[in-house]
């Protein structure tokens, strides 16, 4: 909400300011320590792509594409198809990001949303072999960060699923031993479930969900859970230096699932699902 | 069996898309989307959807570029992977390069650089689908982010591409024009000057049509200022002023 | 003499405003003996001169301005103080002479001394002031004159009405020092209002009123 100065310089008054109001339960911009900011979440918004999401978290907004193309599996896994996940942190977001190729950060936030989607089974990999150990689908997941303010992973997340899961590729078919593209109708990819992260900021002991830029400048440290369903973390990453102490990872724990499990709804009602297909 | 090979344009003028020879695509043109960034913009141009961002005036860096007595420019004209058929493999291509220093260099010729000496002044365009006439749409935008920035300029600068198909001068070539066509010629103007900021071609024109071209870019051009003077506006709509202390 | 524009016009860059060079006022432009406006904005019309009221600027520091600023760097003679926008300030170390004992990371409040070729200087003497608690807020430059309102009024209402003292910098940065970050929270929200409303009329009442409500809930009511 507030951005002080031109550069990420934290002030001490602000960081003491933030630390006072979440001691005593309350944020800066009148959140909850467990609120989450408004969220946002628009499909097909990229014809050219097979599916696309805008996503909005407060001022953070983030759009993912999804594109096909056939290829060949990685010799470990013949009989899958492959995930491909790049991301990048455009230096028209902020200030705080530098133009040129992906940085740690951007690399680290592919990683993270890769993650996510791979561990948590969300695709069906075997069903997009057409010839296994020769051709499959690859499907590239592009994540553009627009504008940053706190907390790029929950959303980047929330759009890279919700593109997946609205995505229509083309039906391909094997005649004599080549894949050819039928004339199907196109259809989606096989969905199993719906992972989502929550990023987790520390102050001592104190537990704050979906940190703002200016409070990501004040937190000792922050922790993103990935959520593949109900009760199942598939992705962990303590993304910033700092210490989290052994006794909160219980309520670490309880929040983002808690939290996970509302996004999820969230997330399943933009992309038109009520329950998750067998 | 040959086909017969599908005309672009139909005896009575008709483009592919239903268009007219001087008509171009649904416009749409925003001002200030983006919070973080000093002035931002938004359009698209039938399916050619971009943003631009502008950051500064700040200290240039590293500080050997600054200019004692005015403010440098930097531009980025980027595509988004998922932007284009096929997948655009991340990084800038010579493509993007040669874009980013031509757009550049026609904003240098409105921006007003001696109001902010040793500084920098970063414009970041970033296109998330490109359906031809990217170039011009981005110095529509970027001029666009440049005025919603508060930062000093002659005037705005918009832009539109004008294209020689199957014979014939049209405004606004779709891709499929721009692929297939005989000539295409992307024009940016500084209107109130009178004056180009920017103009390429790529094909050939005899010197007849080069004129005609001209005068038919300058007809988009003075649409899109009136859309882009119309989303300035938008922001003073009940601003009411107030004198100083 | 030829004026093509009236007070509270709304114009756009490049739009012609008169044929007298001597009316170009602020955020003008003359070329070719024409005066040009080089912003979007509302006409104002004072003391014979055309000036555009922009909705949001870069701040250009002139000598005299009150200004906050974040100390980013130490040299061995001076500090470097960001003040939000383009140009970093230098403050001359004042060490040996004050109370003060200043580190990156903080907050000052001060004046600007010099602004032009060789850069921009602070005051480091008795006006310097340290801010060492509180809550800073940024907001446009442009809409510092607002804040403070006319012969001050607004500011007296924002300080008299929740008893938190104000440093508000021609920079668009803003300190906001209270006895609770109720207080703090309100008078920011307070002046969130101010920034983004467009009638003028009755505004003072309307401050007054939002911050009662604020402050009397001992709720915070964020805008975000």
């Amino acid at each position: 909400m507030y951005r002080i100065g031109t550069k990420p310089y934290p002030t001490k008054i602000m960081h003491d300011k933030l630390y006072e109001l979440i001691l005593r339960g309350e944020r800066l911009d009148g959140r909850r320590p467990y609120d989450y900011r408004t969220i946002e979440i628009k499909t097909s918004i990229i014809e050219k792509t097979d599916g696309s999401a805008l996503v909005n978290l407060g001022g953070t907004k983030i759009i993912a594409g999804v594109k096909t193309s056939l290829g060949q599996p990685y010799p470990d896994t013949p009989e899958q198809g492959n995930i491909v996940v790049n991301a990048e942190l455009l230096p028209l977001a902020s200030s705080f990001f530098e133009p040129g190729p992906p940085d740690e950060k951007a690399i680290e936030l592919a990683r993270v949303v890769d993650r996510c989607i791979r561990e948590s089974k969300m695709l069906d990999l075997e069903k997009i072999v057409y010839i296994p150990g020769r051709t499959v689908l690859v499907v590239y997941i592009d994540v553009y960060v627009l504008d940053y303010d706190g907390n790029y992973f929950d959303p980047a997340v929330l759009a890279s699923v919700a593109a997946l899961a609205t995505a229509k590729i083309p039906v391909y078919e094997v005649r004599d031993g080549e894949v050819v593209l039928s004339h199907e109708a196109k259809t989606s990819l096989p969905i199993r479930r719906f992972p989502v992260s929550v990023t987790i900021g520390l102050l001592g002991d104190k537990i704050i969900v979906d940190p703002t830029s200016l409070e990501e400048s004040a937190i000792d440290t922050s922790i993103v859970l990935g959520w593949s369903q109900e009760d199942e973390v598939a992705a962990i990453q303590k993304n910033l230096q700092g210490l989290i102490s052994f006794n909160v990872m219980d309520e670490i724990i309880r929040v983002s699932k808690e939290k996970a499990n509302e996004l999820r709804t969230r997330l399943m009602e933009a992309v038109g699902r009520v329950g998750i297909e067998p | 069996m040959e086909k017969a090979e599908q005309r672009l344009i139909t005896e009575d003028g008709r483009r592919v898309d239903g268009r007219g020879l001087d008509e171009m695509r649904p416009v749409k043109i925003e001002a200030g989307v983006l919070d973080r960034s000093d002035g931002s913009a938004y359009i698209e141009m039938g399916k050619t959807k971009i943003y631009a961002a502008v950051y500064g005036p700040k200290e240039a860096h590293p500080r050997h570029l600054a200019q004692p007595h005015k403010a440098i420019l930097n531009c980025r004209y980027h595509m988004a992977s998922f932007s284009v058929e096929g997948r655009k493999a991340p990084g800038m291509t010579r493509r993007e390069i040669e874009l980013s220093k031509v757009i550049r260099q026609a904003l240098e010729s409105v921006v007003i650089l001696e109001e902010f000496p040793r500084s920098a002044i970063d414009i970041f365009i970033e296109v998330i689908q490109a359906d031809a006439g990217t170039r011009t749409a981005g110095v529509t935008a970027a001029s666009l982010a440049l005025a919603d920035a508060g930062i000093p300029i002659l005037d705005l600068c918009p832009g539109i591409a004008v294209g020689k198909v199957e014979g014939r001068i049209v405004l606004d070539p779709s891709e499929e024009e721009d692929k297939k066509g005989e000539a295409d010629m992307p024009v940016a103007m500084a209107p109130r000057l009178d004056s180009i900021v920017l103009l390429q071609l790529n094909g050939r024109l005899r010197s007849e049509e080069f004129r005609e071209a001209l005068l038919l870019a300058k007809k988009g051009i003075n649409v899109l200022y009136e859309l882009q003077r119309k989303a300035l506006s938008k922001k003073f709509a009940s601003f009411s002023p107030m004198d100083e202390e | 003499m030829t004026i093509h524009i009236r007070e509270r016009d709304i114009v756009t860059p490049g739009q012609i405003l008169s044929d007298e060079p001597r009316t170009a006022g602020a955020y003008t432009y003359v070329l070719n003996g024409k005066v040009y406006a080089a912003l979007a904005g509302v006409v104002q019309l004072k003391d014979s001169k055309i000036n555009i009221l922009p909705g949001k600027a870069p701040y250009k520091p002139s000598e005299g301005d009150s200004v906050v600023g974040i100390i980013i760097d130490s040299k061995p003679s001076n500090f470097e103080v960001d003040l939000g926008w383009h140009l970093v300030g230098f403050l001359h170390n004042p060490r040996q002479r004050s109370r003060l004992r200043l580190q990156i990371g903080d907050v000052v409040y001060t004046e600007v001394r010099y602004s032009g070729i060789r850069g921009v200087f602070l005051e480091g003497g008795q006006r310097l002031i340290k801010i060492d608690r509180g809550l800073l807020i940024r907001i446009s430059p442009v809409k510092i004159p607002r804040i403070i309102g006319k012969r001050g009024s607004m500011l007296n209402t924002l300080t008299s009405e929740s008893g938190c003292k104000l440093y508000v910098g021609r920079n668009g940065l803003i300190a906001i020092i209270g006895d609770s970050p109720e207080k703090e929270l309100a008078v920011a929200s307070a002046i969130r209002m101010i920034e983004e409303e467009t009638h003028i009329p009755g505004l003072t009442e309307r401050v007054t009123s939002h911050l009662r409500k604020k402050m009397i809930g001992g709720e915070i009511v964020g805008e975000g």
